[in-house]
């Protein structure tokens, strides 16, 4: 086990810089994710941390050793990919043996391996078969397999489980966390999917057009969002951002375009500013006597909780509601933000700016 | 009306029958019977109206082996096309699976080669005689196996690159990641997966220099001719030894037809690369 550094590392493809200057740590046996859209440049970062693509500039670290030229074979990391990348001519047993008999390791090392990891992953009685007789499941835990036997410094994994099922892919993102929790090993996790993100990971690396937009543990993420690119992503339903000017010289009171009152806790960074981006979470409105007023639009329960589309002042709000609501299309309502849950951000530079 | 869509299937079974076996007919009929003028004498062969019994015969065979010593051709052009089937794959395979997965500039190769292609064999026969002259390479199995060669290897990197592209590039990463080097990635993981298509693409390229006459004609006269040329011969200023050509084409189509029946599995998945998924 290892901890990784990335020292401002640069991606060209020839005129094209698809990241341009990235730099953070990965701790001894921290459990990383890096999320972002698609094209963030996530996928690029984990394939240079694999040797997989060269990198343009900058340096990579495991330890205190710079592994910018150490080809892939000699990096000891195991990389899980997207859609496994099974050696289809062989069996599960001598896919996930594959690496130690390529390093010669003695047979019964190999078979030893295979089987212990093949316990830990419920393997046990596939392993004669071949890749096409599995299921997505049972695919993606034989591409856990093939790494876990290998017993790598560092795990990457490239959006493991965006080919399966929805049902499949919670019951495997249990198992993938379990598994850290008990081999302990350093791991990059690549996904688009925030909720993957937020359950699995120690650290998330938000990243957008190559560069860190944030990086924290889950819930810092969640709580104190660094702007509004992050804020928008992290968090399902999606934040609500809503443009708002300060109603009154150096006080906290705020007004959207059209008028409509917006209760904040009183901020003293707000002097001297006159517009700003009023985020609230869905979760965090409730429904009040008082507060900001808003009509629904459609209303959505699910069984376990209320989803509200309102319009505030003609603006697109959504309304997660915990309890069960009775109210209707149509229906005129007061929105009461819960304390201390508003978030304000610049409207120019998109920056946090509440304390 | 039951019994009308019934007949009217019936009679459209018919006809599609009907047309196949006049189809399989016009295909198989020349090819059988030259096959049959091999068993007979000369003069049943050009008889008028054609003679579909008749007394059969070894003679055609007797005189190919006894007088004009085509075993002699035959062995040349076992010679000549296996090590030229050999060798074509030997350096197509690696160059179709770098073009496929590893060189990220192949594109302007790929033309050169296609165009290498293009190029009819009659435009380059008297260039590639000179240079044999110059080299004292006339009458050789080398020359003759370096012509097929490089005729065959544009159209073999073209075959087999198309199915080293049906394996998906993640394999040959995780490859690496688990300690291959380039060439193990080759042979250890890409060679079993492209096993069919790389004896598809050896079976055309075995029919290609089987039956190639253009250079064999340009670059050989007593030591090495190949099957083909033999033909040549059984047209002398008394006639056509119809007995003989009927035996000599018989032989010489003879190992194509049972290699590609063997292959035949391989041959249609070459075929229809790309086309079907």
């Amino acid at each position: 086990m290892t901890d990784v550094t990335i020292r401002n590392v640069t991606k060209r493809y020839g005129a094209l810089t698809v990241i341009p200057q990235l730099s953070f740590k990965i701790e001894d046996g921290e459990f990383v994710v890096l999320v972002g859209p698609s094209g963030c440049g996530k996928s690029t970062l984990l394939r240079m941390l694999a040797g997989l693509e060269e990198i343009s500039g900058g340096d990579l670290l495991m330890g205190a050793e710079v592994i910018n030229d150490r080809p892939a074979k000699e990096r000891d990391m195991a990389i899980v990919f997207q859609n496994y990348a099974l050696y289809p001519h062989m069996t599960v047993a001598e896919n996930m043996g594959f690496a130690l008999k390529l390093r010669k390791r003695p047979r019964a090392e190999i078979d030893e391996r295979v089987d212990k990891a093949a316990a830990i992953l419920g393997l046990g009685k596939l392993l004669d078969r071949y890749p096409r007789a599995l299921s997505g499941g049972q695919r993606q835990r034989v591409a856990m397999g093939r790494a876990i036997v290998r017993d790598p410094q560092v795990f990457l994994f490239d959006e493991p489980l965006s080919n399966l099922d929805a049902k499949l892919r919670v019951q495997m993102r249990a198992e993938i966390k379990a598994l850290h929790q008990r081999l302990k090993i350093t791991t990059v996790y690549v996904t688009h999917d925030q909720i993957e993100a937020m359950t699995m990971a120690d650290k998330i690396v938000v990243m957008n057009e190559g560069r860190v937009e944030q990086m924290g543990t889950p819930l810092e993420l969640y709580d104190r969002p660094a702007n509004i690119f992050v804020a928008g992503f992290i968090g399902s339903p999606s934040m609500n951002f809503l443009p708002a000017t300060v109603a009154l010289a150096n006080s906290p009171a705020l007004k959207t375009p059209e008028g409509v009152e917006l209760p904040v806790d009183a901020c003293p960074t707000l002097t001297g500013r006159s517009e700003v981006t009023y985020g609230i979470r869905p979760e965090h409105l409730e429904l009040g006597e008082t507060g900001i007023p808003a009509e629904v639009v459609v209303v959505e329960p699910t069984g376990s909780e209320t989803q509200l589309y309102v319009t505030v002042g003609g603006r697109d709000v959504v309304v997660v509601l915990r309890d069960r609501a009775d109210v209707r299309p149509g229906e005129k309502i007061w929105l009461r933000p819960r304390k201390g849950s508003a978030h304000l951000f610049d409207p120019n530079s998109g920056a946090r700016i509440t304390g | 009306m039951a019994t009308s869509s019934k007949t009217n299937r019936t009679t459209r079974k018919l006809l599609w029958t009907l047309f196949w076996c006049v189809l399989a007919f016009v295909y198989l009929f020349p090819y059988t019977w030259m096959v049959l003028t091999g068993f007979r004498h000369g003069v049943d062969t050009i008889s008028m109206p054609p003679r579909f019994i008749f007394e059969p015969t070894l003679a055609g065979f007797k005189h190919l082996f006894e007088v004009t010593g085509f075993q002699k051709y035959i062995i040349n052009s076992a010679v000549v096309t296996i090590v030229s089937v050999v060798l074509v794959i030997g350096v197509s395979a690696p160059a179709a699976y770098a073009l496929a997965h590893v060189s990220r500039r192949g594109g302007a190769l790929l033309v050169a080669i296609l165009i290498a292609r293009i190029i009819p064999a009659i435009a380059i026969g008297v260039p590639v005689y000179l240079i044999a002259t110059r080299l004292h390479q006339l009458d050789t199995y080398q020359a003759l196996v370096v012509i097929n060669v490089a005729v065959n290897i544009p159209f073999a990197i073209w075959l087999m690159r198309s199915f080293f592209m049906e394996v998906h590039p993640t394999l040959r990463e995780a490859a690496i990641s688990d300690g291959c080097s380039e060439w193990q990635v080759f042979t250890k993981i890409m060679l079993p997966l492209v096993l069919g298509g790389m004896l598809a693409t050896a079976v055309f390229v075995f029919i290609g220099v089987w039956n190639e006459f253009l250079f064999a004609l340009i670059l050989t006269t007593s030591v090495s001719p190949t099957a083909p040329l033999a033909m040549l011969g059984f047209r002398t200023q008394y006639g056509v030894q119809w007995d003989a050509v009927g035996a000599a084409a018989f032989l010489v189509s003879t190992p194509v037809i049972v290699f590609a029946f063997i292959m035949q599995r391989y041959l249609v998945q070459g075929m229809t690369m790309g086309s079907v998924k």
